[in-house]
């Protein structure tokens, strides 16, 4: 054949186009439920979720309806009363006729992006007052809501050790005093560590292993429909470490189910899983529990349940284990419910939420409330309550002086902002509805009898709620400022920090500025003032306590406000005046800003401290998400500041900012890699993915 | 392929795709069907070509904070992934079933080959049957070394115009019709 016979040949060349859409829908799941994004997922949960669940949810409900219509053995769904079942034939009953998913899982797999995904607050490996720790005793707890109720981290310290959770590692380091600083231990695990709690000489480490890909046929086999179905384990493992140099387990606690969140209350560890109720050949999943080795099926009788209407239920278990006692059982409870999207822990209560999408037209979407009273390792489901709306975080949610307090945006029909006062019942006793319509909630945070909420589309009120008599709340007064918080701090009890981003108005929406931090004085309730506020680069600056609060170091005993930051400039001579609203920064910094807060001075930046080792890095692009030396968290113990990356623990004196002594991780071993080569590059084999390029043979 | 896009607005996604699935899932939604056939195209063989395609977007997602904005386009980005896999793949003595699977586990992914609805592999490998030219030249041309391969596939298999293969292999727009000439006179001589 003639070389132009061949080129009309392969020019004409009819090639196949075949697509394989099974494939095409598994690997998208797999994706989105990647470790990739584990710790940084839905941070706007019901926003991912709603373009999905609006094309989806009627047929839902219109499948829920026919079945309840048609003689369910539940008299009505949406009741709110509190029941187990009497056996595994009515849970299975239950399941079989009132899940809608069995119709629509497969075609819609959308839908699971949000199904499974972990509340935003769980996500970020995870304040009034911070925990254990706090001013006085001479070093920084973890950034937590509410006092006595301590949360999961990645990063803790008891004053003389930091404990770190680190990829599949738990590290023990010797902290103070800071020049002899070093690594004592490490612990191995099979999977991910989601974060550590410390108390006294105990150790208890959340670990999850990466959720694999099963595939479950949810109808009958003949129709070929498949179901892809997370199976995710959880561990709990509880670590003697008295000598810290030597931790010894033990014991160890698994559930199938992903992991929600968790708190320590006293000795006690509560955590929160879910595993999806599904149906195969007819059986129902029962939820198990393995304790040092002994497995245990929670019978179908220790199943709660309210007749909640949903598509889909999941076994949602709240666990109770003493972390000093090891021969005490670990004890739990299991409700059937629809899938946890937020949580809320008091003193005495786990309040669970999950949002209710409306199931009519004009029907606005609701959440459902859960009350779990929790004293010791005794777990008991009380009550359930149901409010219009979705609820954020749990900032958004409080427990006061016997009242349950709950802030939610309505997305249907423009938006609107609302605040519920709920006795402990879960029944609605007093309200303020419809705020800032055509806005959503940013921030909330409840401080006593007020609530302090943001809601932001162009520029960002900052409302100030009354909420002393639960029958009558009422706003008080609220602020109009440019830019919006992501996160509200207590000051003290009349001024309020305000962690967010600078705007600019462009007529019908506003363009995100640099990071900013703003003080306000709330003491007349009126008229709130921006009395300080200071901005950290321009678009295209971040920082985590934007998504994670737990980032967020304050102590106002020292004046002090820390948090990690990634600084971006625009270089104003490549972009004309027009573009330059929506240009993005170029990141010339990251690390821990220092900054001195008090009242007569405002908000003042006294340092940075960075553990970036080569600013060419930053140039690259590298700094982006997984960028070992990006700092995650600070503390400090006595007068030493101590910042923590994948790859470092720094040291630097808290008053001048000076260099101590830093300790590597065993997370630094990091090269940069080169994605593209560059002329005469080659696309030899390995250019992508080991950090080498070959030359052209 | 997808239309014409944006570019502004592609690169704005793939900053929010680093942190956000959904942004994520929306270049997925692009760039699957055209990686897919590039694949197929390439090896002529559906389980392979799942394979790579699977392992070509879990390299793209772990990637993805390392991609720079350097005047090429994320798609090219993705194809050039893409071809490294593939060559990778043919390097492999015997064309064996590649490690793509066992690496995908060890990421915390589990394929679901085995338990794929099977009568769509079926009927896909029935319909791929009835490409008998392309498979003629295909057979020849995984016999060629992978610079000749890709290039001859790019053009003719992704009718990529010049500019686009240039950006995809990281040459210059004359290398490649060099490349292409040769690649041409080389398939030629097999055939």
């Amino acid at each position: 054949m003639k070389h132009e016979d061949l080129l009309k040949k392969l020019e004409g060349l009819k090639t196949p186009e075949i697509g394989l859409s099974g494939h095409r829908q598994t690997l998208r799941m797999a994706l989105l439920h990647s470790a990739r994004f584990r710790r940084r997922t839905a941070m706007d949960w019901a926003k991912v979720l709603a373009p999905v669940t609006a094309a989806v949810l009627l047929v839902v409900s219109l499948a829920l309806f026919g079945v309840v219509g048609s003689g369910s053995i539940f008299p009505s769904l949406g009741d709110n009363q509190i029941s187990q079942f009497s056996s595994y034939q009515q849970l299975q009953q239950f399941v079989q006729n009132n899940a809608g998913y069995k119709e629509f899982y497969w075609g819609v797999a959308d839908g699971l992006v949000g199904l499974f995904s972990r509340s935003p607050e769980s996500n970020a490996l995870v304040l009034v007052p911070a925990a254990p720790g706090d001013s006085g005793s001479g070093y920084s707890g973890t950034n937590i809501q509410v006092a006595g109720v301590d949360e999961v981290d990645i990063v803790k310290t008891d004053g003389e050790y930091i404990y770190l959770a680190s990829g599949n590692k738990t590290i023990i380091v010797r902290a103070y005093p800071a020049d002899e600083a070093q690594i004592v231990s490490e612990i191995e695990s099979a999977g991910t560590v989601i974060g550590i709690f410390v108390n006294g000489d105990r150790l208890v480490v959340f670990e999850e292993e990466s959720p694999y890909y099963a595939l479950y046929d949810v109808r009958d086999s003949a129709d070929k429909f498949y179901m892809p179905y997370i199976a995710p384990k959880t561990y709990i493992r509880v670590y003697d470490i008295s000598d810290r140099a030597n931790p010894t387990l033990q014991r160890e606690l698994s559930t199938d189910g992903q992991y929600v969140s968790s708190r320590m209350i006293g000795e006690y560890a509560y955590v929160v899983i879910t595993e999806p109720a599904y149906q195969q050949d007819d059986e129902v999943n029962l939820p198990k529990i393995y304790s040092d080795g002994n497995e245990r099926e929670v019978p179908a009788t220790d199943i709660y349940y309210s007749a909640v209407a949903d598509y889909y239920y999941t076994y949602t278990t709240v666990m109770a284990i003493n972390t000093q006692d090891d021969n005490e059982e670990p004890t739990s409870a299991t409700i059937l419910l629809g899938a946890s999207s937020n949580l809320y822990v008091s003193t005495d209560n786990i309040y669970l939420t999950f949002p209710v999408w409306g199931t009519g037209v004009g029907d606005s979407e609701k959440t459902s409330i859960h009350r779990i009273q929790i004293s010791g390792n005794n777990i008991t489901y009380v009550a359930n309550g149901e409010v219009p709306g979705m609820v954020l975080n749990q900032y958004s949610m409080d427990e006061y002086d016997g009242y349950f307090r709950v802030a939610t945006t309505t997305w249907n029909e423009g938006n609107r902002n609302n605040v519920y006062v709920l006795n402990m019942s879960l029944n609605i006793t007093g309200s303020v509805e419809n705020l800032a319509p055509g806005e959503r909630i940013y921030s909330a945070r409840f401080m006593g009898g007020r609530c302090y909420l943001v809601t932001f589309k162009q520029v960002d009120p900052l409302f100030v709620i009354d909420l002393n008599d639960p029958y009558d709340p009422e706003v008080l007064g609220y602020l109009k400022v440019t830019g919006y918080s992501d996160y509200l701090h207590p000051y003290d009890e009349t001024h309020i920090i305000g962690i967010g981003k600078e705007t600019t108005d462009a007529g019908t929406f506003a363009w995100y500025q640099g990071v900013k931090i703003s003080l306000f004085d709330v003491s007349d309730v009126r008229n709130p003032v921006e009395i300080s506020k200071i901005e950290i680069g321009d678009r295209g600056s971040d920082s985590p306590v934007l998504y994670d609060p737990k980032a967020f170091l304050f102590d106002r005993s020292r004046n002090l406000l820390v948090m990690p930051i990634s600084e971006a400039k625009v270089d104003v001579t490549k972009y004309s005046e027009e573009e330059l609203a929506w240009a993005y920064g170029e990141t010339i910094y990251q690390g821990a800003y220092v900054f001195n807060v008090t009242l007569d001075q405002g908000i003042q930046l006294k340092g940075r401290i960075t553990h970036v080792e080569n600013p060419e890095d930053l140039e690259q692009g590298y700094y982006y998400y997984y960028y070992p030396f990006a700092v995650e968290r600070s503390l400090y113990i006595g007068n030493v500041l101590y910042t923590i990356s994948q790859a470092k623990i720094m040291m630097n004196d808290l008053g001048t900012l000076d260099y101590i002594n830093e300790v590597a991780l065993p997370g630094s071993t990091w090269a940069p890699y080169e994605p593209l080569p560059v002329e005469p590059g080659s696309v030899e084999p390995s250019g992508v993915g080991s950090g080498t390029v070959e030359p052209t043979k | 392929m997808p239309a014409d896009i944006d570019l502004n607005e592609e690169r704005e996604l793939v900053k929010q795709a680093q942190k956000a699935p959904d942004a994520f899932a929306e270049l997925y939604d692009r760039y699957y069907a055209g990686i897919f056939g590039y694949c197929l195209r390439r090896t002529a063989d559906l389980e392979t070509a799942q394979d790579m395609t699977s392992e070509t977007f879990v390299k793209a997602l772990n990637k993805l904070w390392q991609f720079r904005w350097r005047n090429v386009s994320f798609s090219s980005w993705l194809y050039k992934i893409a071809a490294n896999e593939i060559n990778q793949y043919f390097r492999k003595a015997g064309h064996k079933k590649s490690v793509s699977l066992e690496e995908l586990q060890e990421q915390g992914f589990e394929p679901i080959s085995t338990s794929d609805p099977e009568t769509e592999l079926i009927e896909a490998q029935e319909e791929l049957r009835q490409y008998q030219d392309f498979l003629e030249i295909q057979v020849k041309l995984v016999e060629l070394p992978a610079r000749y391969q890709e290039v001859i596939a790019l053009r003719f298999f992704e009718k990529k115009q010049i500019k686009e293969i240039a950006e995809i292999l990281g040459k210059k727009e004359g290398t490649v019709k060099s490349l292409l000439s040769r690649a041409v006179e080389k398939l030629r001589q097999s055939c």
